[in-house]
């Protein structure tokens, strides 16, 4: 099981956050925790949601640049230890 | 002007001139609008028949198609056919009615989450909540239908902005940039192609969605790759080419199947690798390294790893290939298994079985069929029939439902089709089963006069579910059997539609001329053996050639 921090900045739809979670999980992946924010002037979003899968993170994040509305994902791999300090 | 004015005036600025819909309460201003109108409005008999129509018109014609609907069950209704779209990437735009913005969230009556509902089955989904914001997002459901990997998109109307004033303004529709694969990676594909010995061109369906009929032709062509095509690619490739080997896959030919798994590169240009193509997938083309050229990057590397990917428009790196040099000896081995390999077919005469042979018969129907005529099909054995045994001028001829598979796309296609091809003959080959799924749309055909012809091959069974059965579960055939049909010919009558029925292999010729030459609607009702299946098959999960043969 790999985790991974994705970083997205999207286009504040109403649907932005509904459909990148919908795709998170159709295509596989369990979400461990979600922020967002509005940026100003509130035509954007930033979003940074912790992930983990048994199938490569690039799938996802070839699926999440597809959705309409994503402008950027960026990608970070979570060390464990890391994570469980944060925790 | 009103929402829903302006709403069909945008239709009218975007060469819309016939939708596929029907009203209901929360879309009725729209439907009051379309009254006076230049919009042609074609009145289908239930909303998937009008979301198939729209996606046959726009497979047919290159366009986008429209439907629209009422709240609630409209959209329910309608929503097969947008996943179809979506799956099959064709541009579809939905018009559909909602409840006033003011019970929006109330479980009004009629009212549906149309949002929730089709976010995983549409390209995207609009949800207009200010009235002027409805003009820009109607520019923006077509760009965003017909860009990239189109698809369908719903535009979800309230019907208090249907109502409301609008102000129409000019607006800026950003056309997207073109979308080209790097020389870099250009470079790296034309040394694969370079010292590959034994290649095979894999063509999908991208190539058609793509305009890349032309490029892919000159470039088959120019190198002879020996080329077999998808379900979906099925007319891009040129018909009569000798190094076209057929369609792969589980239907596939026997010949394309063993030379994919031979195969040393393969080159797949708007394919994406899908399980009823690659059999199991570890043991697909083994030794065969991966060229991959497709608009959509998410289709790289999803299923096969890639080793080297043209992410681009296929018009435009189609071109740059480079031919291979080496490859006759190869490209003989594929020719000289294709005539082994070939189909055999059992001509009317020579046919003493007393059964009509269903591949035959519609071999034959390829080649009784004026030029760029329209094939539709729905699901099933008659489907995989078609593909193996006609032959397709363009991709544009041939319609079906290929990524979802969904029974009774047929009909409803064909009527899109004939209306978006007027000059053109339209056949929907149907089987007993898929039929009845949309058998409402008769009435459509009725009521515009559309001389669609319909080729009903009748085994009185869900035949290819029947066929797993009889392969896959010991024959225990378990709700299958459609032997108490209805009278097919009666039926079609009763919506002034003249037809005949045939048995004997000696009647199919004729048959099928005077079913060419009806000028107005027409039922050719072919009833055939139960026992007939489809060969070759893969069963699932094996390695391509493992074929069953029958
Ligand atoms: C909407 C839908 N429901 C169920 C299926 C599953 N299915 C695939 S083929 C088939 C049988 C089709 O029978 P028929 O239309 O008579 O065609 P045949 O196979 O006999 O040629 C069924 C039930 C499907 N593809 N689509």
């Amino acid at each position: 099981m790999q985790q991974h921090t994705i970083k997205i900045t999207a286009s504040n739809q109403p649907t932005t956050l509904e459909q990148l979670l919908r795709v998170v999980r159709y295509r596989g992946f369990k979400v461990d925790r979600v922020s967002m924010n509005v940026l100003t002037p509130e035509q954007m979003v930033d979003i940074q949601v912790n992930v983990q899968s048994k199938r490569p993170i690039s799938l996802l994040k070839n699926q999440l640049l597809k959705l309409v509305d994503i402008d950027a994902v960026n990608i970070q791999e979570i060390n464990i230890l890391q994570a469980q300090v944060e925790a | 002007m009103n929402g829903a004015q302006m709403t069909l005036d945008v239709l009218e600025r975007h060469g819309v001139d016939c939708v596929f819909g029907y009203p209901g309460g929360a879309i009725m201003p729209i439907y009051d609008a379309l009254y006076d109108s230049k919009v042609k409005h074609y009145l289908c008999r239930q909303e998937q028949g009008a979301a198939f129509a729209a996606l046959g018109y726009a497979k047919a014609s290159g366009k986008v198609g429209v439907c629209m609907a009422t709240s609630g069950p409209g959209v329910t209704n309608l929503i097969t056919g947008l996943a179809d779209a979506t799956a099959d990437s064709v541009p579809v735009v939905a018009i559909t009615g909602q409840v006033p913005s003011i019970l929006m969230g109330t479980d009004a009556f009629q009212e549906i989450d149309v949002l929730g509902l089709s976010l995983s089955v549409t390209k995207y989904a609009f949800q207009v909540s200010h009235a002027d914001e409805l003009e820009s997002t109607l520019h923006r459901a077509f760009e965003i239908a017909t860009s990239g990997r189109p698809g369908a998109v719903i535009v979800d109307i309230p019907k208090d902005i249907q109502v409301g004033q609008v102000n129409p303004r000019p607006v800026l529709v950003d056309t997207a940039p073109e979308y080209l694969a790097s020389q870099e990676a250009i470079e790296d594909a034309n040394r694969l192609l370079l010292s590959s010995q034994k290649p095979i061109l894999y063509v999908g369906g991208g190539v058609s969605l793509g305009n890349a009929v032309d490029e892919l032709r000159e470039f088959a062509r120019r190198s002879k790759i020996p080329t077999v095509s998808t379900l979906k690619g099925l007319g891009s490739v040129e018909k009569d080419s000798p190094d076209y080997l057929g369609m792969m896959g589980m239907h596939g030919t026997k010949t394309a199947n063993l030379a994919v798994q031979a195969c040393d590169l393969l080159i797949a240009v708007g394919a994406r690798f899908d399980d009823r193509v690659t059999g199991k997938l570890a043991e697909f083309a083994p030794h065969a390294k991966v060229l991959h050229l497709d608009i959509d990057p998410s289709e790289v590397s999803k299923l096969r790893v890639a080793n080297v990917a043209l992410l681009g428009e296929l018009k435009n790196s189609l071109p740059q290939l480079a031919s291979p040099e080496s490859i006759e000896n190869w490209r003989q081995h594929c020719l000289s298994m294709k005539q082994d390999y070939g189909f055999k077919y059992l001509l009317n005469d020579d046919n003493q079985t007393g059964f009509i042979d269903a591949p035959s018969l519609l071999n034959q129907l390829s080649y009784q069929l004026p030029a760029n005529s329209v094939i539709t099909t729905d699901v099933g054995q008659h489907q995989m029939w078609v593909a193996q045994h006609m032959q397709f001028d363009q991709p544009r001829d041939f319609l079906t439902s290929g990524a979802l598979g969904t029974m009774g796309y047929g009909l409803p296609a064909a009527i899109g089709a004939q209306l978006s091809r007027p000059d053109n003959s339209v056949v929907a080959v149907t089987g007993d089963g898929s039929f009845m799924m949309n058998i409402q749309e008769l009435g459509t055909i009725k009521r515009f006069h559309l001389p669609v012809k319909i080729l009903l091959i009748d085994n009185t069974k869900l035949g290819m579910v029947r066929q797993w059965q009889s392969l896959f579960f010991d024959k225990r055939f378990s709700e299958t059997d459609l032997s108490d049909n209805p009278d097919f010919i009666k039926l079609a009558s009763s919506f002034d539609i003249d037809g005949e029925t045939i048995t004997q292999p000696q009647e199919v010729s004729a048959a099928l001329e005077r079913m060419i030459q009806s000028e107005s609607a027409y039922l050719l009702h072919v009833k055939i053996n139960e026992d007939q299946n489809v060969w070759p098959l893969v069963p699932p999960n094996t390695a391509n050639q493992a074929m069953l043969e029958g």
